[in-house]
């Protein structure tokens, strides 16, 4: 009896601190575990600003991006957008011009890891934590660590 | 004045506006998937790959020596299917001219007309080779990929687009390649018949053109260089432009240059202008451009000088108004105050 209230203890301990942990956890940037690919900064912001279009085997990337105002998408965004950040605005409305959409966007890490699992061509990023054997990993970004130049 | 820092740049607040249009303003469920609109980014149509929205245009101005007008210039529709992944349709229906009124001395006029701006079909083969057909603006710098009233800085024009047609109408091949961090963009194109002759824009009959294009990765700057020959009537103009774009925090600069040559009489011989915006607070940009305007034909050079403000209290929502001085009248080159309220839904 004592060890299952501990359990439960300990259960709900680790959720008020996973909170504040949370926000400080590295974002995972990924795709399916059959895509083979190499990605740099760069490369993930030119494919989210829907500049680069297509894998290397032709197929047509699906870029998911995290709803807007969550933690993760702060983070993703400043993270590979840092300096034009102000001007994406502008950047969006131009494209939807020439009729190009952004990213679609999910609600929660869940959903994103769910998504690229089963979507061959898709791209996202989660928290570290979500990240499990149906997904890989091509890159991690660092709330803490600035962004490069 | 404040200006923002681009630590403050990098901090919470500046995420907020480009997510704002994000948001969805309803959300229906039927038969075809989910109907769902976005303000400034229109109507999804569930699984067809249809997608619906535009912008539309009131102006406010007062050209020097003129009454004050008021306008409804006119609502864009924007429609891009895309049925299959590589394959894009895509549609600018323009309904212009809707009403005019001088506020002087109350004469209104309304005399609606409706064109298709561009229309094309693309179908995508890679990053480096895509495949156009139809309608589309003509890539010569920056600003005439982009020229209309929501997505500019100014509600004024520089006069360089004089120099060449808005819009070809023919084949094109474009693509990216990425070189380092970069992107390094190609367009090639022509206009094999004059298809728009019941158009009041009297496109050349044949044309030819190239346009190549390097930005950095997060599109914090890019370089251009185009050239475009056209002909009317078996005679041949030419048109070669550089143009610069650079973003840093709260400030962007940009600048074109265009030179023109041939036999084709064309109203521009060069131009150049230099244009500067500023944030300086949320949501609230300065702008200002200078421009060097030499048209053919022996008439005098002109110095026009643009300065504005701009509000944007949703993305989807521009207010601008723009101020045009010259160091002297020119008959077809506007002066004055002109305002907008645009939406782009």
């Amino acid at each position: 009896m004592l060890k299952r209230d501990t359990i439960q203890l300990l259960a709900l301990l680790s959720l008020t601190v996973a909170i504040p942990v949370h926000a400080e956890e590295r974002l995972a940037v990924i795709v399916g575990t059959e895509r083979e690919a190499k990605l740099s900064r760069q490369d993930v912001a030119q494919i989210f600003l829907r500049k680069r279009r297509f894998w290397s085997d032709g197929a047509s990337i699906v870029p998911v991006n995290r709803n807007a105002g969550s933690a993760a998408r702060e983070t993703f965004t400043k993270q590979i957008f840092a300096k034009e950040i102000r001007f994406l605005p502008s950047y969006w409305n131009r494209q939807y011009f020439q009729g190009v959409l952004p990213p679609l966007t999910l609600a929660s890490d869940e959903a994103v890891r769910r998504f690229v699992a089963v979507e061959a061509d898709a791209i996202g990023y989660v928290h570290e934590s979500f990240v499990d054997d149906s997904v890989r990993v091509i890159l991690l970004l660092d709330a803490a660590t600035p962004p490069s130049p | 004045m404040w200006i923002a820092s681009d630590a403050e740049a990098a901090e919470g607040q500046s995420t907020a506006p480009a997510e704002v249009a994000e948001e969805s303003l309803f959300s229906v469920d039927t038969g075809i998937g989910p109907l769902v609109y976005r303000p400034g980014r229109g109507l999804q149509v569930g699984r067809t790959g249809l997608n619906i929205g535009g912008f539309a245009t009131l102006e406010l101005q007062k050209e020097r020596g003129e009454d004050w007008q008021l306008s409804v210039d006119g609502i864009n529709f924007l429609v891009l299917l895309q049925p299959i992944q590589p394959l894009r349709l895509f549609m600018e229906l323009e309904v212009g001219n809707l009403f005019q009124v001088d506020l002087d001395d109350g004469e209104h006029e309304s005399d609606p007309t409706a064109n298709f701006q561009r229309l094309y079909a693309e179908y995508g083969l890679s990053d480096a080779l895509n495949l156009r057909f139809g309608k589309f603006q003509t890539p010569v710098g920056e600003w005439n990929l982009v020229p209309a009233e929501p997505f500019t800085w100014t509600t004024t024009e520089p006069l360089e687009l004089e120099a060449f047609d808005e819009h070809q109408t023919g084949p094109m091949l474009y693509g990216s390649f990425f070189p380092g961090d970069g992107t390094l963009s190609y367009w090639l194109y022509g206009q094999i018949q004059d298809f728009d002759s019941e158009s009041d824009e009297d496109p050349a009959d044949h044309s030819a053109g190239a346009r190549l294009e390097y930005s950095s990765a997060g599109d914090a700057w890019s370089v251009g260089s185009s050239f475009l020959a056209a002909t009317r009537d078996d005679r041949w103009g030419y048109v070669g432009g550089l143009d610069a774009v650079w973003r840093r925090g709260p400030f962007e600069l940009s600048s074109e240059f265009l030179h023109t040559w041939g036999p084709l009489d064309n109203p521009v011989r060069w131009d150049v202008f230099v244009q500067g915006v500023v944030e300086v607070f949320p949501s609230w940009f300065l702008v200002g451009r200078y421009e060097h305007n030499a048209p053919s034909g022996g008439g005098a050079d002109l110095d026009l000088g643009d300065v504005g403000v701009v509000w944007k209290p949703r993305p989807y929502v521009i207010f601008k108004a723009t101020y045009r001085f010259a160091d002297h009248r020119s008959e077809d080159v506007f002066e004055g105050f002109k305002s907008s309220l645009a939406v782009i839904f």
